[in-house]
């Protein structure tokens, strides 16, 4: 190519200031998604302190110097003065910045290749460089972009850094506001009058690091405030409780005031102790890691307390070298956890070194989130049907009794597989149970009333279901009265929340929205009441099912009247919510579909079970056909997730797949109702009855089978 | 959100709304329940004693003066958060207290809570003013009157008012006549109940609007019974 040939080498603009802000934004994007303890209203202001504590004790933590006598340490300080004109973090009994100030971008990749260990000690250049990472496989910052983050938290995008090494040597650098590195950073004496002079600072007397964010963004120094409880010092024990564990020690201070921060009490033995209910803790396991073998779980620890656990420290943290990456939700795949139950669960996973070096290839360069595509560690461990998904479902049926030991797992594709294939049987008659909802015979619609309630269906969190977790909210509930007849009526218009009827056991109205008395003008629709709504707040609503409810009573003619009389319900509008628990699956030919290991006939995509004249579809999970759509199901997920937008469900196209066959197989087997063509089906049915020993049904069967062997074998 | 029941060999159960899961939280403040439950019914036997209970002959005043007692239920605190509806508690009683029940746990009523559950009935009947509750009269009546409201449990938002008609139109002679009784609980009935051709709302009627309902729909009964 004749360009190739051309002199290169001119470097592009570059606008740093804006390059560091969309970093920022990054960070803030991954953190939203990953870091409950920042969603907490009081603190969302201080969201930039997160970030910048977690790559600052990172970097520090990785220039641990093993053999110093200064024990390791970190302070954040403040100045006094508010709105501050800096923020300091200073290590000690670290290597400090060490290296030489000017090293071409060639030497250091030169030394990447060559010399490991002198790659290593160019701190300081490695340091003011641009995606020069650690190298170290046991390092906790990997991608060599954490210090931007401290430019991005100053308002004038400035640090200054000063580091005091063991040879003695004191050294000052700067970023200043994108006009790039100093040329020659000051040395002993220039370095130390100038960080006297600018900033009133005393110069580095033990060895290790400064960093000096000047002017910092209010996002990072409203978390030191209140100093005594702050959020930064809660954001570093939710970060960092196991380095804390272990004895770190790390200081927030301003003005007179010094807080050491303290490991949350959730991994004190002794809170464990007396607060824990159940525990499930597992060790030194493999984890059948084709790629890499050796990459084991060190310690799996999922604990059920007997108390809330705030939402920043539920989950399973996992944790790489001691630093909390992001948290795992125990009722992903785990639909029998409820959130009540869910907000008691925490824990941790921690991994063996050559499971870390797993974790760090796949881990963001923001150090808050895993890549977990399909065919990674990442997958393997916290994907779907993962590693850890599965040990949280052994913890949930063994020791908190939730979900039938053996049976598999259920999911909202499985209810609506089940709905659409009931749905298909009623419509065609088939199997003789639940509702009709026939177009062979349809009975005439009914006549709409006269006087009517108009309530919209109300905006469900979830768009296919009206299971509502906790925390969520039923919006959009309307409601109005429709008068199509030619006189004028006085009603009454109740619209309630209320628990859903039981045998026997009165509803409970829990909520009233709407209870007035309306004059509904002949031909006209009344007003619109609403939009209410309704938060499923975990403290004042059990799991169960309960009823939007709207009502309109006649408040005026002969009582004796049986069409308009005082005191008739005219009309009744009921929505059912379910509250942590599946709605129920539609009457009809199927009772479920569930998905299940089968361990003897491994070659088997699914099998129908028959009771009590109802079918259950049991789907083999072990299946490649079901695996491979378990992973595209998963890519989905991913790109819904990701982008908002709606996708297929595959798992649940599966599942109606199979329905599909289970269903034709009924049919031939017992009424025949979907051979449409009258003369085909009468000659089906003669020779069904010729066929004494069922011998076309058998092979229709055998069929069957053998081409889910086929497919276990091609697949 | 669950209730301590025993088994015959004193085994609990624990006894959750139907369909809901038993966590471990669950069981024991259910465990909590049943304690306070057990205490609370110890007095309450000590009290009854005090005033006679054991000594009366099985009578409505009698299962009065037990429902008066049984009262506590609604107020208990635990118990909004182990049995809000008031489900699964009455069961209970029969493990704290059995002698305060004339027979023995039906064993219809050994693994769910039947409509006609003693206790249930005890507490319902607490809660009319002594008067009405005298006028009932005796424990057969009330069982009759009972049902019809437990058949529809949408009607005892007005059972007051609706049970004031009843007792007016059956009584007969300064009491109530257990055939007339039968014969007024028909209308009431077909008013209220499930096999009513109309669903109606009675809280919106005055007591007279209610009043000449229910005559009404007594009257068509009365000609039926004429012309037959």
């Amino acid at each position: 190519m004749a360009l190739l040939n051309l002199d290169a080498g001119r470097a592009p603009l570059a606008d740093w200031n804006r390059w560091v802000d969309s970093l920022m934004t990054t960070y803030k994007t991954e953190l939203e998604r990953n870091v409950p303890i920042v969603r907490e209203t009081a603190w969302k202001s201080a969201w930039v302190s997160h970030i910048v504590q977690k790559e600052a004790i990172q970097n520090s933590s990785d220039a641990l110097d093993q053999n110093s006598s200064d024990k390791w340490c970190v302070t954040f300080e403040m100045s006094d003065i508010l709105p501050p004109e800096f923020i300091t973090i200073t290590d000690q009994g670290t290597c400090g910045l060490t290296g030489r100030t000017i090293v071409s971008k060639d030497e250091l990749d030169n030394l990447e290749k060559t010399d490991l260990q002198k790659y290593q000690q160019e701190r300081w250049a490695r340091f003011e460089a641009l995606s020069f990472p650690n190298i170290d496989p046991r390092g906790r910052g990997s991608k060599g972009q954490g210090k931007w983050t401290f430019i991005g938290a100053s308002d004038s995008k400035t640090i200054v850094y000063d580091s005091l090494r063991r040879d003695g040597i004191y050294r000052i650098g700067s970023w200043q506001d994108g006009r790039e590195l100093l040329q020659k950073p000051p040395e002993g004496f220039f370095a130390e009058e100038m960080i006297k002079k600018d900033f009133g600072l005393k110069p580095l007397e033990k060895v290790g690091t400064r960093i000096v964010i000047v002017k910092p963004r209010k996002e990072l120094w409203e978390g030191f405030l209140p100093i005594l409880k702050s959020p930064l010092a809660r954001y570093i024990g939710e970060t960092w409780w196991e380095l804390l564990k272990n004895g770190a020690l790390v200081f927030i201070k301003w003005r007179e005031h010094s807080a050491r921060v303290e490991i949350p009490p959730y991994y004190i033995d002794n809170y464990i102790e007396k607060n824990k209910e159940e525990t499930w803790i597992i060790k030194d396991c493999e984890l059948n890691w084709t790629k890499n073998p050796l990459a084991k779980v060190k310690e799996l620890t999922v604990i059920r307390s007997k108390t809330m656990i705030p939402e920043g420290f539920n989950g399973i943290a996992i944790q790489r070298n001691g630093m909390k990456i992001c948290g795992f939700d125990v009722q992903t795949e785990n639909p029998t956890i409820t959130s009540e139950i869910a907000a008691s669960i925490y824990g941790w996973i921690t991994f063996n070194e050559e499971g870390e070096k797993e974790l760090r290839a796949i881990e963001h360069t923001t150090h808050y989130d895993f890549g977990n595509a399909i065919g990674t560690f990442g997958f393997h461990v916290f994907g779907k049907n993962g590693w850890l998904i599965k040990e949280i479902r052994k913890f949930a049926e063994q020791r908190l009794g939730l979900g039938p030991i053996g049976k598999g797992k259920s999911s909202l594709s499985d209810i609506l597989a089940i709905n659409k294939l009931n749905k298909f049987a009623n419509r065609n008659s088939l199997g003789g149970h639940g509702r009709p909802v026939g177009t062979l015979h349809p009975e005439p619609p009914t006549p709409k009333k006269e006087i009517r309630i108009k309530m919209p269906k109300p905006v469900f969190p979830h768009l296919e279901t009206r299971r509502v977790e906790n925390e969520e909210i039923v919006k959009g509930i309307t409601i109005s009265i429709i008068n199509d007849s030619d006189i004028q009526r006085k009603v009454k218009l109740t619209l309630v929340l209320k628990t859903a009827s039981r045998k026997g056991i009165p509803e409970r109205v829990l909520k009233e929205f709407v209870a007035q008395e309306l004059c509904i003008v002949a031909r006209k629709e009344s007003e619109v009441f609403g939009p209410y709504e309704v938060l499923f707040a975990k403290h004042r609503f059990k799991d169960g099912t309960y009823v939007i409810e709207g009502e309109i009573v006649l408040l005026e003619g002969d009582v004796l009247d049986e069409k308009f009389g005082k005191g008739m319900v005219l009309d009744q509008e009921r929505e059912l919510v379910y509250l942590n628990e599946d709605p129920p699956t539609g009457g009809g030919l199927f009772e479920f579909i569930d998905r299940v290991e089968f361990k003897d006939e491994k070659t088997l995509q699914y099998r129908v079970i028959e009771k009590d004249d109802k079918y259950r579809i049991q789907i083999n999970t072990l299946h490649p056909a079901y695996k491979h759509i378990e992973e595209i199901d998963s890519l989905l997920s991913d790109y819904k997730l990701k982008t908002g937008t709606n996708v297929p469900n595959p798992i649940m196209d599966y599942e109606i797949g199979i329905g599909a066959e289970a269903i034709a197989h009924y049919d031939l087997k017992k009424e025949v109702n979907l051979i449409r063509n009258e003369e085909k089906r009468n000659r089906f049915i003669e020779q069904r009855k010729r066929d004494e020993k069922s011998f076309f049904l058998d092979a229709m069967e055998q069929a069957s089978r053998i081409a889910q062997e086929i497919r276990h074998e091609i697949l | 959100m669950a209730v301590v029941w025993r088994t015959d060999k004193g085994e609990k159960i624990y006894k959750t709304p139907t369909g809901q899961p038993l966590t471990k939280s669950a069981r024991k403040l259910a465990d909590e329940f049943d304690r306070i439950l057990s205490r609370k019914m110890k007095k309450v036997i000590r009290e009854l004693r005090k005033e006679g209970f054991f000594r009366m002959k099985p009578s409505l005043s009698k299962y009065y003066q037990l429902g008066r007692s049984l009262q506590f239920v609604k107020d208990l605190k635990l118990r909004s958060k182990c049995d809000p509806d008031l489900e699964n508690i009455w069961r209970a009683f029969y493990d704290y207290a059995p002698k305060l029940a004339p027979r023995r746990l039906p064993r219809s009523q050994a693994r769910t809570v039947g409509k006609r559950n003693f206790f249930l009935m005890c507490y319902r009947l607490g809660q009319l003013s002594e008067e009405t509750a005298f006028t009932i009269g005796s424990w057969s009546n009330w069982e009759s009157i009972y049902m019809v409201f437990v058949g529809n449990p949408q009607s005892w938002k007005d059972w007051e008012r609706i049970l004031r008609w009843i007792l007016t139109k059956s009584e007969f002679g300064g009491r109530i006549g257990r055939d007339k009784l039968r014969e007024t609980l028909k209308p009431v009935r077909r008013i209220i109940g499930k096999k009513s051709k109309v669903r109606r709302d009675t809280t919106v009627l005055t007591e007279k609007e209610l009043h000449v309902l229910l005559d009404s729909a007594a009257k068509i009964d009365d000609q039926a019974v004429a012309q037959s």
